[in-house]
């Protein structure tokens, strides 16, 4: 029978008693990491705030169109292709074209230029600039979560990419 | 019972705890690289990652491969009900450049995406199956717990008529959908089944077809899958070998025939697709199904007509359902048949026969259109040698004239010379029944006296005036006894009689 009389076999049952524990501690951790992932989907049907703006041979320079369904003006010039977001940054109403090319706000008033800087009214920022891209089929992509800053232009690529 | 080894209690509880512990770490272990390293979608766009690398050839290629992120990529539809995450694994559907490459790298064949941009019509509403799923085995939702597996390639096409019409896409990508859509109307599939409110009620209508699901069909008969486009395919093959019992004769289709009315048969899918969804010609299709435009009577007759009574111009014992269709548009018919008499056929049918109703309240035909049809089958060309003659004609078209006959005489002489085909009581054998509601309420005595004497040219009705050895006198008399079968007991009214006395 082991005893006081044989120290050796102390260490060993330590070992095992202290690995023992620590691999316990480790699953019971990681299970906990892996649970605390659960309420967040890695994705969720959530509608995507890219869309396509079309070809962008249908913006030669000098075009301004509406799209009003996604709610931006396009703005083609000689720099290339940019999307301006027509929702108003003080409490989301969208804003109506002025008759001087600049933006009105039914809502509130606020009032901004052609290149969406705030002329009056509550409104606390600019309109936002959104970001630009081509697909690979050549279409125009206008992703209406990401910013940029004003007056940057897009210059499309024409044709397919090589 | 010895006392209890306490040390040795230690050291196993202390081995149990080492090793679940251990086999739980594995597991936790092996699922977080499941999940985050070998998931197979992000081994697919590991992979297109590297192709994109390849192909970048300029500033946009390579923005392209340096825009690519290795995650879920959907399609969410709310218009459509859909979430598609076909694309997480088909990154390149819409890059041209990629039309070398295999599955599931390939470019997406013919220009179907530019005209549909996978932004606004994702990939299930043509292609069903499952759109959340991120493995194809799943995507392809195939088995009992799933209603519309990913359709096979050559069936594809029929998802063109949600939107389309078949005249539309016949050139221009859809040419399958366009021969079944033209092959419905050629087959006169209407005759027996009814689409959109028009069409015959022997077989069942067809509306919504397109959207049964695996359950709702008799499966015993199928060899291939159990699924729907399977289950049309082998019907139309075969309707009696998949539905035992089934009154449909065998359409008689080439395989590529086959194939496209199988097509057409699930583009009958009754969706509630929005409305900005459908080109303007399939707007065009549902207002003028709402609104028929007038059709010719010709065209009306092959579509609804021509598969029972074929031409119409020779009377048919149909062996494969046991029953005769009329000569329609038989010389005799067509010249001592009245206009009220043959609308008021077309429009309430022969009841208890196969000839349904065709009015609009059943068939769906206007008046309008039942007159054209009419105006059709009377306008039959008469040669010269089979023109009746005048005093016949004359009384066939005489709203006046009743029969004065005795219907006990008419009893024996109808059982001696006419039962042989329309059956006793002229319920109908070998010749149409003479009972029928519709036929006693608008045949008139005239139209009788005619079709007896004369017979009816081309079928297997002989003419028993001349040739028959009857007198006028039968022939009334044989007249007053289906007059008796139909109800009426001109006899009791002696009134009748004297009046009807020449
Ligand atoms: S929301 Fe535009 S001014 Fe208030």
């Amino acid at each position: 029978m082991p005893g006081r009389l044989e120290p050796d076999e102390m260490p060993r049952r330590d070992w095992l008693g202290l690995a023992g524990l620590w691999t316990a501690a480790l699953a019971v951790g990681g299970s906990l990491v892996g649970m605390a992932r659960l309420p967040k989907p890695r994705v969720s049907p959530e509608a995507s705030s890219r869309f396509r703006a079309g070809s962008p041979l249908e913006y030669p320079p000098g075009t301004v169109k509406v799209l009003p369904d996604q709610i931006v003006r396009m703005i083609a010039t000689e720099a290339g292709v940019a999307a301006l977001s027509l929702v108003c940054t003080h409490l989301g109403c969208v804003v109506g074209e002025d008759a001087d090319g600049g933006f009105l706000c039914p809502c509130h008033g606020s009032r901004f230029d052609a290149q969406g800087k705030v002329l009056g009214g509550p409104a606390p920022r600019p309109l936002r600039w959104l970001e630009v891209s081509q697909a690979a089929d050549g279409a125009l992509v206008v992703d209406a979560a990401r910013e940029v800053p004003a007056g940057d232009f897009y210059p499309p690529t024409s044709g397919r990419p090589a | 019972m010895s006392e209890i080894n306490l040390p040795q209690l230690d050291r196993r509880i202390k081995w149990a705890l080492l090793l679940t512990s251990l086999a739980t770490l594995a597991v936790l272990l092996a699922s977080a690289l499941a999940e985050n390293v070998f998931a197979p979608w992000r081994i697919i766009r590991g992979r297109y990652a590297g192709i994109l690398a390849e192909k970048a050839g300029d500033a946009r290629g390579a923005a392209l491969a340096r825009q690519f992120e290795n995650r879920i990529v959907q399609n969410v539809l709310p218009e459509l009900g859909t979430v598609d995450r076909c694309i997480t694994c088909h990154p390149g559907v819409d890059d041209p450049r990629m039309t070398d490459q295999p599955q599931p790298y390939r470019a997406h064949s013919g220009d179907y995406l530019i005209h549909h941009p996978p932004e606004k019509f994702g990939c299930t509403v043509c292609h069903r199956g499952q759109g959340r799923a991120l493995t194809f085995e799943e995507a392809k939702a195939v088995g009992h717990h799933w209603d519309y597996p990913l359709l096979p390639p050559e069936y594809t096409q029929s998802s063109c008529g949600l939107c389309h019409t078949g005249p539309e896409v016949e050139h221009r990508g859809g040419e399958v959908y366009a021969l079944g859509e033209r092959l419905f109307g050629e087959k006169g599939c209407r005759a027996c089944h009814r689409l959109s409110g028009r069409g015959g009620s022997l077989g069942p209508a067809l509306d919504g077809v397109g959207m049964k699901v695996r359950g709702q069909l008799p499966m015993a008969g199928v060899s291939g899958e159990h699924t729907l486009p399977q289950w049309l395919a082998e019907h139309f093959d075969s309707p009696q070998r998949v539905v035992p019992g089934s009154l449909m004769k065998p359409p008689q289709l080439s395989r590529e025939e086959n194939t496209a009315l199988t097509v057409y048969m699930l583009s009958l899918q009754n969706r509630d697709l929005p409305r900005s969804y459908l080109s303007p010609e399939k707007h065009r299709e549902y207002y003028l199904a709402a609104r028929p435009a007038p059709a010719s009577g010709e065209a009306l007759f092959s579509q609804f007509c021509s598969p029972c009574h074929d031409t119409g111009e020779i009377g048919i014992y149909d062996k494969f359902y046991a029953a005769f269709a009329p000569a329609v548009r038989g010389v005799a018919f067509a010249q001592i048949a009245s206009a009220s008499y043959v609308e008021a056929v077309i429009r309430e049918g022969r009841p208890g026969t196969a000839m349904p109703a065709w009015g609009a309240a059943a068939g769906g035909l206007s008046d309008a259109e039942i007159a054209e049809l009419r105006r059709y089958l009377l306008a039959t060309p008469v040669p010269q040698g089979s023109r009746l003659a005048e005093p016949i004609l004359a009384r066939a078209h005489d709203p006046n004239y009743r029969s004065t006959g005795d219907a006990g005489r008419g009893a024996a002489i109808f059982t001696r010379h006419c039962t042989g085909c329309h059956g006793p009581g002229g319920a109908g054998l070998l010749a149409p029944s003479l009972v029928t509601s519709t036929f006693q309420r608008h045949a008139a005595d005239g139209f009788l006296y005619a079709t007896i004497a004369e017979g009816r040219a081309n079928t297997a009705m002989p003419g028993f005036l001349s040739r028959g050895g009857f007198f006028e006198r039968d022939i009334e008399d044989v007249i007053a006894y289906l007059r008796k079968l139909g109800g009426q007991d001109r006899a009791a009214s002696p009134v009748a009689r004297a009046q009807g006395q020449p």
